[in-house]
């Protein structure tokens, strides 16, 4: 049985998905799990295993296309998410979410730099973008967290530079 | 180094990763502690342009991200500052190396990576706030380095923001050295002549060394350790307990009038429930691959013994909880004043024994 939270956070994924589906639609061709998400945000997981259960394992997994994975962002929950800002093959979130307790995703939005983020209930925010890596010589995908903290005073002016 | 075979180096780079370390130096632990001891949030050179940088030393550290003898590195974590929410703030993540001499070296030739004009979340808020940034490279996209640099720097790049401190910026959490001159009443405790361990990378001017800790590390795999310092007469943690930054790499046991004691902190996210090993050598020991000392396998290198002179002391063993354990070593008082001078080393490994998979944790010395 799916939680209320978890299939309000399904209900964003599959935004996010439609989203990315129709935005860059020139760069990632919606694959059979986008169209179910799409369509049927609570069948995220359920319709694929039912739709093979009455086939023999062998010849389910002849006729079944393989998934293409790499626009979605795996959750430390096991449910997956797409990728916001057109990134491939991210890292799962849970990765770089730290020990904090999990908490699910309630919107997306957009900054004032162009990049758009999950926010979580808790006040967090997520997301995913390519950036270009030298190292690499082409585009990886990061994967981010960002969680609220506490705050502290600021340091008395000029104290390094004094120093220099 | 002593070589690894390949083959196994290679296997180990397309392992899963369940989750990563933040390797952060600071009086304590900002995943698992209420960070009392911040003195400020500042920046590496006031408004103006400059990399904070983190120093990983091989005098001090051994076998951070150590990955079978390559460093393998995730990501960047920091606290972020920001004076005005509602502004996204933009930087650079920097890892580069080190100069031939102290310090780091500036040149665009010697960035192991550079991520440019990252920023931070979008937000309402137009007051002061901080975000808790782990900023993932990717896995398959992690950073290796073939083996660790003597000493090598993990930083951000802020550019110049002239509205900081008054109405806008980004700053990091810092806890300032005593000698810092900047009248903190919390932040590092350390023996006097311990030296500045971060620095302000400037891109023009040469680089300098800052008197402070930051909240700033690499993103890992490896367990961490830390010591951390006890000294009962110093109230700068603001809270009870062990400093784990300065403190337990510099103690002041010289009894004029501090005879500090030390502890050892193990946290790993990957296993927060593994059990630990902890032991010590005299100084740092040729790095040491041992291929059967637990059942499964054992990533990582000795820094404590036995690639010639001798097996690890073994101090301590123990599990962890919720990712953290403390291990008292030394109380305060204790530690002989005529070891001034000696250099102890301290490692442990993490064993998840669910799936029989252990790690070396990071080496850290203790200059006594």
């Amino acid at each position: 049985m799916r939680s209320l939270p978890t299939v309000a956070a399904a209900a964003l994924c599959g935004a996010a998905m439609f989203s990315h589906w129709q935005s860059s639609a020139a760069r990632c061709a919606p694959t059979l799990l986008d169209a179910q998400i799409t369509d049927a945000v609570v069948t995220v997981g359920d319709a694929p295993r039912a739709a093979r259960a009455d086939l023999p394992a062998d010849a389910a997994a002849e006729r079944a296309p393989a998934e293409d994975r790499s626009h979605l962002l795996e959750l430390p929950d096991g449910s997956s998410c797409a990728t916001l800002n057109g990134a491939v093959d991210a890292a799962p979130l849970g990765t770089y979410w730290g020990p904090q307790p999990w908490s699910p995703i309630v919107a997306i939005e957009r900054s004032s730099a162009g990049i758009d983020w999950y926010r979580h209930a808790d006040g967090s925010f997520s997301t995913t973008q390519m950036v270009w890596r030298k190292d690499l010589g082409r585009m990886a995908a990061m994967t981010r967290v960002a969680h609220p903290g506490p705050v502290a005073p600021i340091a008395p002016p000029d104290l390094a530079e004094a120093r220099r | 180094m002593q070589s690894f075979p390949l083959l196994t180096a290679a296997a180990l780079a397309t392992v899963a990763v369940g989750q990563v370390n933040p390797f952060v130096f600071y009086p304590q632990d900002p995943e698992r502690q209420q960070v009392t001891c911040t003195s400020f949030v500042g920046r590496p050179w006031t408004n103006q342009a400059a990399e904070a940088l983190m120093e990983i030393d091989q005098r001090h550290f051994r076998g951070v991200a150590d990955a079978n003898g390559p460093i393998r590195l995730f990501g960047v974590y920091h606290w972020a500052a920001d004076e005005r929410l509602s502004t996204v703030e933009t930087y650079d993540l920097v890892i580069r190396n080190g100069a031939f001499g102290a310090g780091p070296d500036m040149s665009p030739s010697a960035e192991f990576i550079r991520i440019a004009n990252l920023t931070t979340p979008p937000s309402a808020n137009p007051q002061r706030g901080t975000w808790i940034l782990s900023d993932g490279f990717g896995i398959s996209g992690g950073l290796f380095l073939n083996s660790s640099p003597q000493h090598y720097y993990v930083g951000v790049d802020l550019p110049a923001n002239p509205a900081w401190p008054f109405t806008d910026g980004h700053a990091l959490f810092r806890a300032d050295l005593i000698n810092a001159g900047s009248g903190a009443l919390v932040g590092e405790n350390h023996r006097a002549g311990a030296p500045n361990p971060t620095w302000s990378g400037r891109h023009v001017l040469p680089p300098f060394a800052t008197p402070w800790t930051y909240i700033l590390g690499p993103l890992v795999t490896s367990p961490n350790l830390h010591v951390g310092g006890i000294d009962p007469t110093s109230t700068r943690l603001g809270a009870a307990g062990a400093n784990l930054g300065m403190n337990g790499l510099f103690p002041d046991i010289s009894g004029t009038p501090r005879r500090d004691g030390f502890l050892v902190r193990v946290s790993d996210n990957i296993a927060p429930f593994g059990f630990v090993a902890v032991g010590a050598a005299f100084g740092f020991q040729p790095p040491h691959y041992f291929l059967n000392l637990l059942p499964g396998t054992l990533i990582g290198f000795s820094h404590i013994g036995d690639g010639t002179g001798g097996v690890p002391i073994i101090l301590s063993l123990g599990a962890l909880t919720n990712g953290a354990l403390d291990i008292p070593l030394a109380a305060p008082g204790s530690i002989a004043t005529a070891l001034q001078g000696t250099d102890v080393v301290l490692q442990g490994i993490v064993w998840d024994t669910n799936i029989n998979l252990s790690e070396w944790t990071n080496a850290q010395a203790v200059h006594l």
